[in-house]
């Protein structure tokens, strides 16, 4: 310790919290690189003449946000739907990160630092499912 | 430029983007928005969109391996987020209105302002001395239990810490997610500073917490601009993948660099790519 006067630390998380949040982190992030990846790989496969530009005006994601169109986009395997797949799943690694705090603290007796990573998955929540379709 | 071209440098620019980022806690989308706009024409709240996707590749890496080596402080990372949060929503929030009211361009001039206001930041959190002792926690930190310990490989010994000022920490974090949001950067110099600057917690524990944190930041405006249609994956994901890669290069190394090496590596990049931003707004590049 560098400090004799400081308090000691509380109990810190057990390393099955850590070794859990960073596998989270990491499964996610893998899983939506490589849909983000094999997407663009089979869209430069399908469309190898096709202009930066062109992909810039036109933003592939739009049409798949409505979920019934992503879904019949998967079944057609569109590049596209994939493509918006990967993004919604990189979105979703933080937000399960945050879940996974939250069920860690609870389980280990810290009611209020779980309460307190409740009250930020209610905010990201709010902000996907509310805020995000007020301001279109 | 075709896709394939198009791709493989937004590759490049995000491993450059991904190593400067994850060195500095700042997130690789302070090097690659500005890049996106001035070397390849893309319109800011596309740029910002890509930016937010990069930021949660570099958040999920180099958080990853930070949580794996228990260099990230969760409890102190939850507890900011809190105010982060909030900040990107409305930040987001507020770059959807502008850019409907055809004001894109006073972002991209804000944006430049940003960038160069951290570069004095930058250099003068550089000279400040190394940590050396635990700060008194106030009562908010105690409630929380916001202390911890981690081991310092360069100086190997285990150095405690406490958070101090815990409110106007949450102030200034509540400003970083603000800007995250807005401008699609991390906000991690917010999170670094008000890390190391109001809760006193050692740099290389604000840098590996801030990184861990800026994903959470970075989902909460990520959801409002992908919603708005200004996340377009053929430029986020090249630009993703890179960052990513760029992000476990850097995440490898901070461990072994010092302090001020760190800083000394971003601040030309900062300045450079804050200026050329501003002219471009100006519409003078």
């Amino acid at each position: 310790m560098n400090d004799a006067t400081a308090p000691p630390p509380p109990g810190d998380l057990p390393p099955s919290v850590y070794r859990l949040m960073s596998g989270t982190l990491r499964v996610g992030l893998v899983l939506a690189l490589v849909l983000l990846v094999s997407s663009i790989a089979a869209l430069i496969v399908r469309s190898p003449d096709s202009s930066s530009g062109s992909w810039i005006a036109a933003n592939p994601l739009v049409r798949y946000l409505d979920l019934r169109v992503l879904g019949s986009g998967l079944a057609a395997r569109a590049p596209e739907a994939y493509l918006t797949l990967g993004v919604f799943a990189l979105v979703a690694v933080p937000v399960v990160r945050v879940v996974t705090g939250m069920y860690a603290f609870f389980v280990h007796g810290e009611r209020r630092m779980g309460l307190l990573t409740t009250g930020v998955l209610a905010l990201l929540l709010f902000g996907l499912l509310v805020l995000g379709p007020l301001v279109r | 430029m075709d896709l394939l071209e198009f791709a493989l440098l937004l590759v490049l620019t995000g491993v450059f983007a991904g190593l400067v980022g994850s060195l500095t806690g700042l997130g690789g989308a302070v090097v690659a928005i500005p890049v996106l706009v001035i070397v390849f024409g893309v319109p800011f709240p596309e740029a910002a969109g890509a930016g937010l996707l990069t930021i949660l590749a570099t958040s999920s890496t180099t958080g990853a391996a930070y949580v794996r080596d228990h260099l990230s402080d969760l409890r102190i990372g939850m507890f900011l987020e809190i105010a982060t949060v909030p900040g990107a929503l409305a930040g987001a929030t507020a770059t959807v209105f502008l850019v409907h009211a055809q004001l894109a361009d006073a972002l991209l001039i804000a944006l430049g302002l940003v960038l160069l206001a951290l570069v004095p930041g930058t250099i003068a959190r550089g000279r400040e001395p190394a940590y050396t002792t635990a700060a008194e926690p106030d009562d908010v930190s105690r409630r929380f239990g916001l202390s911890g310990a981690y081991y310092d490989g360069r100086r190997q010994e285990r150095l405690t810490y406490n958070a101090a000022r815990t409110r106007p920490a949450l102030g200034v974090a509540f400003v970083g997610g603000l800007v995250a949001g807005m401008f699609g950067i991390g906000g991690g110099v917010f999170k670094v500073l008000a890390m190391e600057h109001y809760l006193r917690l050692p740099m290389k524990v604000a840098t590996a917490t801030s990184n861990f944190m800026i994903g959470v930041t970075g989902a909460a405006g990520a959801s409002v601009l992908m919603v708005a249609g200004y996340v377009n994956p053929v430029i986020g994901a090249p630009l993703a993948l890179g960052t990513a890669l760029g992000a476990v290069v850097g995440s490898r190394v901070l461990p072994r660099l010092r302090n001020r090496t760190v800083r000394w590596l971003f601040v030309p990049v900062l300045a450079v790519l804050g200026v050329e931003v501003i002219l471009r707004g100006l519409g003078l590049a």
